[in-house]
């Protein structure tokens, strides 16, 4: 397979405070990898450093087999990077910003007037084409500065919660164009908190926390491997007294942890099994006559590894004692 | 698992057309920036009708001096046209006098303006958060500062600019050379660009616009006040040392380089030799007292030189303030291992 970006032992200090404690990620191309972890977990941080912004203090990393350390000019030509947080140039219209960045890239007049058409039309800004940038709504600059990234048809994205701030709509447009670009063969790293449309945009995760990877690999390959349950969700047909008898029934069940009767009758059911385990118990609960209106999961699977991953454990140890799941996300 | 790299399609530009095509990119968008609608121009309106009021009021006060100088010589009865025509020394002393205001009103705007406009060209990108966006393009550095740097100067040069028609009345009425003239704009825009520098320097170092202004305020004020007090004080400190021998006091030139408005009295006092009163006494404090036949071109040009050296050695310097991830390194690019050129 070929890497699009690869990390080795990545650290970033500052002083005494270790924001990023040895990263080590491997990327194949055209895939969308995600990088997810708590506020102050080393995201950001390992996105700068990835897009130049900033300089590791040990480690390196490669991006299209290029050094990003030794060779950031020669990085800054295959990468396209949307920061977390960005600001707009006053007194400047949406095709002058593209224009600038394509002029920074080096592109010449008829390029960018293609470019700049082509970008506004994909990210849906064609009618804003002569507004000025800061009039633009938020969700409008993040697709601007999603376009940005573009100019130069960049190898590899770097997003950093690019999805921030933007509706449910504007969302779900950004996924489509998500999509449309890996089809293009892009390789897109992408850190959200929206762990819902993460899971369902990424062929890879690596679940960070405390500047470390505690997993990296393809979603399955660490739910297999990280799973120790989940928290679902039943709605019992009939009155409350339907429910506790449900609820009494389960409560005898090998794989039930706990169970509980909320307010509107419905049974929120810990279960320390896998998918598999989960089905046979469904199956059993209705056999044995409780009639089940639904059964699902709280929270999404990625959301339930995120947490069970980076809960503490109380020994202080926990991240020593993860092991990490290696390889490529392809 | 191993993997292997992914063939990179870059092209590797030199860096001189890397420093064009930065600096054409990044004065494009400042020139856009700043110059976009009516405010630029409105003031540039408004300086030259000041500037044309100040000129106007310096030729009134000289004109009606040498009339009255006539109207002593030859009366109450006497003719204006004759007046004027009978001391041609008197338009001379006008045209000289414009000269002097200009050249003064020119640097002091500079002095005020330079500064205020560069200080806030690195900074304010900080601030607006548009920083991270353009030190992760593959421009140049070098030359984002020099483009923001003529970028933010751009103002300044218009100013200038606008105020050489004016000028050139100083030819209708004598006694001012045209390379008098060059002369005074040479000194003026290299001023421009060293207190520019000082302002874009700050700027990158300091991080907030508003320090950053005030800083480049107080640096000037001292290049100014503090190089001519220490000057004056060591000028006559080798008075004392001298001991009243024969040995004539001296106070080494250098610490006035960095003084325009030192400069600018070399200029104007080397141009008008016949102007002596504060020119005499000026060149004696400052220790360009170099008797009648006073050598033009001697201090000046080492001033805009220094001016020069001091906004390139700046700009040059700000390089390594940018970003810490753009500063100088030497450039020892590592291939994955795996990378080699056998790799299909």
């Amino acid at each position: 397979m070929t890497a699009a970006l690869r990390t080795r032992g990545l650290v970033k200090r500052y002083g005494s405070f270790e924001a990023v404690s040895g990263v080590d990620l491997e990327i194949g191309s055209a895939q969308i990898f995600g990088l997810v972890g708590p506020n102050g977990a080393g995201k950001t941080t390992t996105i700068r450093m990835l897009a130049t912004s900033l300089t590791p203090t040990e480690g390196e990393a490669h991006i299209c087999g290029v050094d990003v350390v030794h060779e950031p000019d020669v990085v800054r030509q295959v990468i396209g990077y949307m920061p977390d947080t960005f600001g707009v140039y006053d007194d400047i219209r949406v095709w002058e910003y593209l224009d600038f960045y394509a002029h920074c890239h080096g592109l010449g007049p008829a390029a960018r007037r293609r470019v700049i058409t082509d970008l506004l039309d994909l990210v849906d800004l064609t009618a804003k084409r002569d507004a000025y940038v800061q009039s633009l709504s938020r969700g409008m600059q993040q697709r601007l500065c999603l376009a940005h990234a573009l100019v130069h048809d960049p190898q590899v994205l770097l997003l950093d919660e690019p999805a921030s701030g933007l509706d449910p709509r504007a969302r779900a447009e950004l996924r489509e164009l998500l999509r449309e670009l890996r089809a293009m063969g892009k390789t897109i790293v992408i850190s959200s908190h929206i762990l819902p449309e993460l899971e369902e945009l990424c062929t890879g995760v690596a679940i960070i926390d405390r500047g470390r990877v505690l997993a990296s690999g393809p979603i399955e390959a660490i739910e297999a491997r990280f799973r120790r349950g989940s928290v679902m969700r039943a709605k019992v047909v009939g009155d409350g007294a339907a429910a506790r008898a449900a609820a009494a029934f389960l409560t005898a069940e090998p794989e039930v942890v706990s169970v509980e009767v909320l307010a509107d009758d419905r049974l929120e059911i810990g279960v320390s099994t896998d998918d598999e385990g989960t089905s046979a118990l469904l199956f059993r609960t209705m056999s044995a006559g409780h009639r089940i209106a639904s059964f699902a999961p709280v929270a999404s699977d990625l959301e339930e590894l995120f947490l069970q991953i980076t809960a503490p454990t109380g020994d202080g140890s926990s991240d020593e004692d993860r092991s990490t799941i290696e390889g490529p996300t392809s | 698992m191993t993997a292997e790299a992914l063939p990179v399609p870059v092209r590797r530009r030199s860096r001189v057309r890397t420093l064009w095509v930065t600096i054409r990119a990044v004065l494009t968008r400042e020139l856009r920036w700043r110059m976009r609608g009516r405010r630029a121009f409105a003031i540039a309106t408004v300086f030259v009708l000041l500037l044309g009021l100040l000129v106007f009021g310096v030729h009134q006060v000289l004109y009606e001096s040498a009339l009255q100088s006539a109207r002593d010589r030859f009366g109450e009865q006497a003719d204006p046209m004759v007046a004027g025509a009978i001391s041609g020394h008197a338009a001379v002393r006008i045209g000289q006098a414009i000269f002097g205001t200009l050249l003064a009103t020119l640097t002091v705007l500079v002095l005020m303006i330079a500064p205020a406009l560069t200080s806030g060209a690195v900074s304010s990108e900080r601030e607006r958060q548009t920083m991270e966006l353009l030190v992760t393009t593959p421009i140049s550095t070098l030359g984002m500062l020099i483009a923001k740097l003529i970028g933010s100067l751009a103002y300044v040069l218009l100013l200038i600019l606008a105020s050489v028609p004016l000028m050139s009345l100083v030819f209708a009425f004598g006694g001012v050379s045209p390379d008098d003239v060059v002369r005074a704009y040479l000194m003026v825009l290299a001023v421009a660009f060293g207190v520019g520098a000082i302002g874009l320097f700050l700027s990158t170092l300091i991080g907030r616009t508003q320090v950053a202004t005030v800083v480049s305020y107080i640096i000037v004020f001292v290049l100014i006040v503090g190089s001519f007090a220490l000057h004056s004080w060591m000028y006559l400190t080798s008075v004392d040392q001298q001991d009243r021998g024969n040995v004539r006091p001296h106070a080494p030139e250098m610490i006035l380089w960095l003084n325009p408005v030192v400069a600018d009295i070399d200029i104007l006092c080397t141009a008008f030799p016949d102007v002596r009163g504060t020119c005499g006494y000026t060149e004696q404090i400052l220790g360009l007292d170099r008797g009648v036949d006073t050598p033009r071109d001697a201090f000046w040009p080492r001033s805009a030189a220094a001016f020069v050296v001091l906004g390139c050695v700046l700009t040059v310097l700000a390089t390594q303030l940018v970003s810490p991830s753009r500063r100088w390194r030497r450039r020892r690019p590592r291939v994955l291992a795996e990378a080699s050129p056998a790799d299909p």
